[in-house]
């Protein structure tokens, strides 16, 4: 009897036991400052964001929307992927003189036309619309990239660059995994971006000779618009799917400075779903 | 394909019966079930703002369910099949669609039950935890899980449970809402105890826990442009204990429900513990009834998911202290719980006036009188700098016995007595003060002061027939303004029931809305199944069940009601 007894009690033990630790108390300070975006956790994915600066060497006014997008980046960090675009007027070099430097590509040329800025500094948040447009002041880029942030990862991208510093070859393999089931079909678009340059740039106070311009785009491994991801661009969950592109680092260029920039975006919208960033040189 | 397979097992377990009837095998099979459909056709109504883009065509509306319950020797399993095609107006439009949202199979003796399946549950009164389902409020938070009953001894028992709550039809996957699990223990110490059992006092002491576990999704914040993120907790536990003592015929109650730190979108994302009292005590002996009450809750949401803000995936239920009135025009404004903070307290006097006595006269005179107050919180600011209810912090403080605004009040007085064998007369007042900027949530609306009088007669023509007429008045300067209703009945007991209605608010501020909304009902009733048909429209307003509401919009249309059980 005594022992029917304890038994039911040590059954009543273990069941509790199972339920009263379910509980965490959160201590004060209830938000944390996030430097450097979102961390993931180990198996987990974060939305990284595109933001993409349309400017120009002779803008005077694109310094600061450098400066905000800068800004940004020290916010959320890995989470937020820069491309600086030299494109329209501002971008076109002259034959002599402080800006004869050429940041010019078919690419920024070709999304130049397709986006139709009507001036410079403009930016695209991910390439999706914001308050009703998608061309972007630059004082809309933060709101713009705390909604794109939030969202949930839909898409993995991992890069893996092999870089021959003897021949500047540069391979690398793209594995990309839809999280989810989503509809249309997704490109892959692989652009090569070089930080650290040192040249002129007009400011609101005059020439800058010695201007340090970051996240350029200088080319691209796979054209304006991509290909599609794997054979088909289709976004099965749990599919894994590669590409994979070689690329020759041009004279001129500092590898180490470079970094492989990679975006999936929807075909029919053009919104981008997820960007990465590796550098080329580890 | 679990539910499928389950459908299955449960629609062979109701074929069953025939055979084992016909085997004569011991197990006393029963099969009972209940149905009921309830329709609405929607037509243009200018007056009432209704045309055909408001109905985008969508004419006709049906909810309806079928219920179905089985059980032999010691195994009960049932089935409830619903159909929102599309959803009646006011009801929640997630839930169109059909299906079998709810089933279950259980298995138990004295000692030891098993349920599997969808069940409904509750803790006390419910503060911690309760599942149910309220069909005129499209209200369902059953869970789909497994719970066990268990009673070792006489005079204790324990329940454990754990499961994912109803979710309209969707089923849970990649971690679309949480998961609940919740223990409840109690001791009826007069049955426990054998030095006890002749007592006359009687003592139940009850203890609760629950805990639900949601994958918490990242939630940032930009502040001053500096991105932070909420450190959200993953499990959120409430704890809970109870006591209830009884003597002749006084009854105390008291519940006390400590919830922890539950951020969520309905407490804009706050910190602060929730708390909830009520304390309860009731005299009641032939002939005459008190009960006092006394409630304080403050941030008591919990729900299984965290970023919810529609009546759905509620762990707990705060039962309120304020009168459920019967009449038409009494309920234009109803209170419905305000689960982020409030005060209240109840009071209610039943008496009736003995037969043969002067007042009693020869049928006896009964008496109800009744008061509800309900206030919010005097939510101060936990600093200087931090204004109250700021996400991200604590929230507020709020001292226990102070109150903040009052949200509602109510006096009613209600005097029922039988004049000869003829006539029965019922006749109430209610005075109604109303915060409906709190309650119905319109900023900046004036406080509703109403009086309300109704006189309900009814005259016996003979031994089965009968007439009712009904009149209603509600006087206010505020919202609507006034309103007068009349109704006349006309019973002939047990099968036919004829009614013709109109509500009219001819004291609206606006003159294109000082409208009639009439109705003219009838209803046919045979043993358990009963057919009622009605035309006509359907006022605006808030409909509230225990607190719990749900809006309704202005209608016009024919509405038949079938419905029949076994």
């Amino acid at each position: 009897m005594m022992m029917k007894k304890i038994a039911r009690i040590i059954i009543l033990i273990i069941l509790s036991a199972f339920i009263i630790p379910a509980c965490d108390i959160v201590e004060d300070p209830y938000l944390m400052r996030v430097t450097g975006g979102v961390v993931p956790g180990p198996g987990e994915n974060v939305r990284k964001v595109l933001l993409e600066d349309y400017t120009g060497q002779k803008c005077p006014n694109c310094p600061a929307a450098a400066e905000e997008a800068h800004k940004l980046k020290t916010i959320y960090g890995e989470q937020l992927v820069l491309l600086t675009i030299h494109a329209g007027n501002y971008s076109v070099p002259d034959p002599s003189g402080d800006f004869t430097a050429e940041y010019r590509t078919q690419e920024g040329a070709d999304l130049n036309v397709f986006f139709a800025f009507p001036g410079y500094p403009m930016g695209l948040v991910n390439r999706t619309e914001f308050s009703g447009s998608r061309i972007l002041l630059k004082d809309s880029w933060e709101a713009a990239a705390a909604i794109q942030t939030d969202l949930e990862a839909q898409v993995e991208i991992i890069i893996t660059n092999t870089y021959n510093t003897g021949t500047s070859k540069l391979d690398c393999l793209l594995e990309t995994e839809f999280l989810k089931d989503m509809d249309g079909t997704y490109n892959i678009c692989v652009f090569i971006v070089e930080s650290g340059i040192i040249s002129p740039q007009e400011t609101e106070q005059g020439v800058n000779l010695t201007y340090e311009h970051n996240h350029v785009l200088r080319g691209s491994m796979n054209g304006t618009w991509g290909d599609v991801v794997g054979t088909d661009g289709q976004a099965i969950s749990g599919s894994a799917l590669t590409n994979s592109y070689s690329y020759t680092i041009p004279d001129g260029w500092n590898a180490d400075n470079c970094s492989v920039v990679a975006f999936v975006y929807n075909t029919t919208t053009n919104e981008v779903v997820q960007a990465e960033e590796k550098n080329i040189v580890e | 394909m679990i539910l499928k397979k389950f459908s299955i097992l449960i629609l062979l377990a109701l074929t069953l019966p025939a055979y084992i009837l016909a085997q004569e095998i011991p197990g006393n099979p029963t099969v009972h079930g209940n149905f009921q459909i309830d329709a609405q056709t929607y037509h243009p109504d200018e007056a009432l703002g209704i045309t055909d883009s408001v109905l985008q065509g969508k004419t006709m509306r049906l909810n309806g369910y079928g219920d179905i319950r089985f059980s032999m020797w010691r195994f009960n399993a049932g089935l409830r099949y619903e159909a929102y095609l599309p959803p009646l107006a006011g009801y929640d439009p997630n839930y169109q669609g059909q299906g079998i949202p709810y089933w279950f199979v259980e298995y138990g003796d004295e000692k030891l039950q098993v349920t599997a399946g969808h069940f409904y549950e509750q803790f006390g009164m419910g503060m911690i935890l309760r599942s149910y389902e309220q069909w005129d409020l499209g209200y369902d938070n059953s869970f789909n899980g497994l719970r066990v009953k268990y009673s070792p001894v006489s005079g204790l028992n324990f329940k454990a449970l754990i499961g994912v709550q109803r979710y309209y039809w969707e089923p849970f996957a990649d971690d679309n809402r949480g998961i609940v699990r919740g223990f409840d223990g109690e001791l009826m110490l007069n049955d426990a105890f054998n030095a006890l059992k002749e007592t006359k006092t009687r003592v139940i002491l009850g203890g609760s826990f629950v805990s639900k576990y949601e994958k918490m999704r990242t939630k940032t914040l930009i502040s001053d442009t500096v991105k932070y993120e909420y450190q959200l907790p993953a499990n959120v536990a409430s704890a809970g204990g109870r006591v209830s003592i009884s003597n002749g015929g006084f009854n105390f109650y008291t519940e006390y429900t400590h919830k922890f730190n539950n951020p969520s979108a309905f407490n804009n994302y706050i910190y602060k513990d929730g708390q909830a009292l009520l304390s309860s005590l009731s005299y009641s002996q032939k002939g005459i009834g008190v009960y006092i009450a006394a409630k304080r809750i403050d941030n008591m949401s919990y729900k299984s998911k965290m970023t919810e803000l529609n009546n759905v995936l509620d762990i707990n239920f705060i039962p309120p202290l304020t009168k459920q009135f019967v009449y038409s025009l009494e309920n234009v404004y109803p209170y419905a719980t305000q689960l982020n903070g409030e005060a209240a307290i109840q009071g209610q006097i039943i008496y009736t006036i003995p037969k043969g006595t002067k007042l009693g006269g020869k049928y006896g005179t009964k008496l109800e009188l009744n008061y509800s107050r309900v206030h919010g919180l005097d939510k101060q600011a936990i600093a200087d700098s931090i204004p109250v209810d700021s996400t991200g912090t604590l929230g507020y403080k709020a001292p226990w016995f102070k109150f903040g605004d009052l949200y509602y009040q109510s006096i009613s007085a209600s005097f029922e007595k039988k004049i000869g064998k003829k006539v029965k007369l019922n006749i109430e007042y209610v005075h109604i003060d109303y915060n409906i900027e709190v309650v119905e949530g319109h900023p900046g609306a004036e406080m509703v002061h109403a009086h309300e009088y109704n006189i309900d007669f009814t005259y016996k023509l003979s031994s089965t027939k009968s007439l009712r007429l009904e009149y209603e008045q509600l006087l206010t300067k505020q919202d609507k303004g006034d309103w007068a209703m009349l109704m006349l009945e006309y019973n002939i007991a047990p099968k036919w029931f004829f009614s013709i209605m109109d509500q009219y608010n001819y004291g609206n501020p606006e003159k294109n809305k000082q409208l009639h909304y009439y109705i003219a009902a009838m209803a046919f009733v045979q043993g358990p199944h009963r057919i009622s048909l009605a035309y006509g429209r359907q006022r605006e307003g808030l409909l509230c069940v225990g607190g719990v509401c749900r809006q309704v919009p202005a209608s016009n249309g024919f509405t038949i009601n079938i419905s029949t059980s076994f």
